[in-house]
């Protein structure tokens, strides 16, 4: 079994929403979904998170029903649907492209799977309408589609989808073509109808901001099956493999030899982290944003530290990143708000953390992407692209042998 | 009209300046692009112009003059169309001409679609083959697929044959020589131009908006109605303009299997010119027939331009 490090589902006196049970769906000769298995509470938003040909979307359409599993099961508020076609399941769904009915007017569009459903015209279409108000395009009933804007566009297929109440809510990466203004918008006020509605929803996307921004919780998924599923926050500072810890966000990633009383030794000195039992060789995974950068060795109290030298930062805006000559590695410190300490190249500094912000990666998960030398310039920028295991080489570093106790 | 234009400040056209800085880094930017065609088309369009415009200016020419075989300049006169309209003869044969080619049409809807719409959700070889056959008929010339109905329709022919048989009838049934042979004909050529319209019109139907109906708990019966026919529908006009021009304007076939006794429209043109001799009266019944299927044309346009997508 996966590492199921939550399942509030499973204690819920309502039956999950959508519940998976070991779902498998081969391509030819591809394994595209392989054995996954998880659930959606009722009122939760689950998001499945992966790079692209990671079976995330394979796996929606299974959900939706328009593929049919090799094996596994689906089920639906506890009723199995494995045999129902997909207009029989009672799921909304958004798209990516879109997919409004060009030939129909918004309204239209908003009332389809009322009207398909035989409710009465004039009640469908005032239902429509109430829906439409929900996306704020009341307004814009009666205008055709292709007359509104992408976001427009994307809000009435969620009028669409909301108009019949179904009781779950798929989306394919919804916002992957907007720009990125109207993507963060469309998020914020998706969440919020999902609040008011108490909608249960299992979301796709690449993109990690929108998951950990949307999701009660998040599935990572890899190379077919589930990496690693958890709170934003757990998957995010908490990851299992140096995979989920890379596709997250930025991380630094340090080579260490484990002791005894949680203490591990990298190639600058040796720091506190929390330890599985029989842990040897492996990764340290510390977040940049997590790590303080400070001019003296006072300053950094009692935290780990260690002392290096500043090569050089960039501005970004909000946040400054600050790349720091650790030995024979690079570290990356991000800096924001009210901490940021002026620092210029070839000053000497000290960086320090905390000891729980530190992440042990088991020596499986650091071998399986090559065992490289720790060298974070080079390693973060290229992450999500260098993260795709090769055939089954890759499919022993999803599972890490350790996690936590 | 350039005061009415939505200029909000005098002042913007000096304010625009950099942008057409910027016009000269990448020229198709905001200037529409030049009217007259690149060299490339001058071959295309002298070829048009001399063997298509010339002709049929010439054609219209005749139909108007009075002398007998095409000489023109010594009068002119709307006679030959009065002729044509006034006659009965000629009047049933035009719209017996409208009426194969409506039968054509239709049935070869009937036909097409559920085939261009299985073969679509086929996959492979099978997709490709069945492509083929439909196609098939386009790599056959005209007169050796008449010739085939002949055989297949004769009074001893396997068909008669097959059904003398099968006791449904007793003597030998007339096919050939038929309004009916002509239909049949005709379908059969020009099935595949009413299949490539649909398929390419079905073809185009994105995925994702068949599954937004299906998802949102359309019947198979209410997504064809509801979403796959309207947005087919500009690929049926298309479609079915094409076949029924083809149709209305055939000669060869309706020549051969309607034995003399179908006569269209355009064997009327042809007679005229080849037997009677008498041009003027074959150029105008020629001209009537290209004013019929032009309106039938722009009626179709008129039609698929209210239809999604349809901005031909």
């Amino acid at each position: 079994m996966n590492s199921l490090t939550e399942n509030g589902a499973a204690a819920t006196p309502r039956p999950a929403a959508v519940d998976i049970e070991n779902l498998v769906k081969r391509f030819d000769a591809q394994l595209a979904v392989d054995r996954v298995s998880l659930s959606v509470a009722p009122g939760e938003i689950v998001c499945l998170l992966g790079p692209s040909g990671c079976g995330k979307t394979t796996t929606l359409n299974l959900v939706a029903g328009f593929l049919r599993p090799d094996s596994g099961h689906v089920r639906l508020s506890g009723r199995l649907v494995d045999d129902l076609p997909p207009h029989r399941r009672q799921i909304g769904m958004v798209f990516q492209s879109y997919a409004l009915f060009p030939h129909m007017s918004v309204l239209d569009n908003a009332a389809f799977g009322l009207t398909v459903r035989g409710v009465p015209r004039r009640q469908a279409r005032a239902q429509a309408l109430e829906t439409l108000a929900l996306v704020q395009l009341a307004e814009y009933a009666q205008r055709m589609p292709q007359q509104l804007s992408g976001g427009q566009q994307q809000r009435v297929s969620i009028a669409r989808a909301l108009a019949y109440q179904p009781e779950l809510l798929l989306l394919d990466e919804p916002f992957s073509s907007l720009d990125a203004r109207l993507r963060i918008s469309l998020r914020d006020e998706l969440k919020q109808i999902q609040r008011r509605l108490g909608l249960s929803a299992l979301f796709v996307t690449h993109d990690q901001e929108e998951a950990l921004q949307l999701a009660d919780r998040v599935v990572v998924m890899q190379a077919g099956r589930i990496a690693q599923q958890g709170t934003p926050h757990d998957v995010y500072f908490r990851p299992d493999t140096r995979f989920v810890a890379e596709f997250l966000g930025e991380a630094n990633f340090l080579p260490v030899t484990a002791h005894a009383d949680h203490q591990v030794t990298g190639n600058a000195g040796t720091w506190q982290v929390s330890l599985p039992a029989g842990a040897a060789r492996g990764t340290l995974m510390l977040r940049p944003e997590r790590i303080a950068l400070c001019l003296n060795a006072d300053a950094a109290g009692g935290r780990n530290r260690v002392a290096g030298r500043v090569l050089g930062s960039h501005f970004r805006g909000a946040s400054q990143r600050v790349d720091v000559q650790v030995g024979d590695a690079v570290w990356r410190v991000t800096q924001a708000g009210f901490n940021v300490v002026q620092v210029e190249p070839g000053q000497d500094v000290v960086l320090a953390w905390l000891p729980e912000d530190g992440r042990w990666l088991g020596g499986e998960a650091g071998r399986g992407v090559g065992g490289e030398v720790v060298n974070a310039s080079a390693q973060v920028d290229t992450a999500v692209v260098t993260r795709r295991p090769a055939g089954s080489a890759g499919d022993t570093t999803i599972h890490p042998a350790t996690t936590d106790a | 009209m350039l005061e009415q234009s939505p200029e909000p400040v005098p002042g913007s056209k000096a304010r625009r300046r950099p942008d057409t800085g910027h016009d000269l880094v990448s020229p198709s930017a905001d200037k529409p692009h030049r009217v007259w065609p690149p060299a490339i088309l001058v071959p295309v369009v002298v070829a048009m112009l001399a063997l298509l415009a010339g002709p049929l200016m010439l054609i219209a020419l005749t139909s108007v003059s009075t002398g007998p075989a095409g000489e023109l300049g010594r009068g002119w006169t709307l006679a030959h169309f009065g002729r044509f309209l006034g006659d009965p003869y000629y009047r049933s044969v035009m719209l017996a001409t409208l009426r194969i080619g409506a039968i054509v049409t239709l049935c070869s809807l009937l036909l097409a679609y559920p085939f261009a719409w299985w073969t679509l959700r086929q996959r492979g070889w099978l997709r490709a083959a069945l492509l083929f056959a439909a196609l098939a008929p386009l790599m056959v010339t005209v007169s050796i697929r008449t010739l085939g109905w002949i055989v297949l329709l004769a009074d001893n022919g396997p068909l008669n044959a097959l059904l003398s048989l099968s006791g449904i009838v007793t003597g030998p049934v007339r096919m050939i020589y038929t309004e009916f042979a002509v239909v049949l004909g005709l379908i059969e050529a020009l099935l595949p131009f009413m299949i490539l319209a649909v398929f390419t019109a079905l073809q185009s139907i994105p995925r994702d908006v068949l599954r937004a109906a299906e998802i949102a708990g359309a019947t198979p019966r209410q997504r064809f109605f509801k979403v796959i026919l309207p947005l087919s529908l500009p690929g049926v006009a298309a479609g079915s303009v094409l076949v029924f021009t083809l149709a209305a304007s055939s000669f060869v076939t309706p020549r051969i299997l309607g034995g003399g006794r179908t006569t269209t429209v355009a064997n009327l043109v042809v007679d005229q010119f080849l037997v009677s001799l008498n041009w003027p009266f074959g150029a105008a019944i020629g001209v009537l027939l290209f004013v019929v299927i032009g309106a039938v044309m722009a009626l179709e346009r008129a039609v698929s331009r209210r239809l999604p997508g349809g901005t031909q």
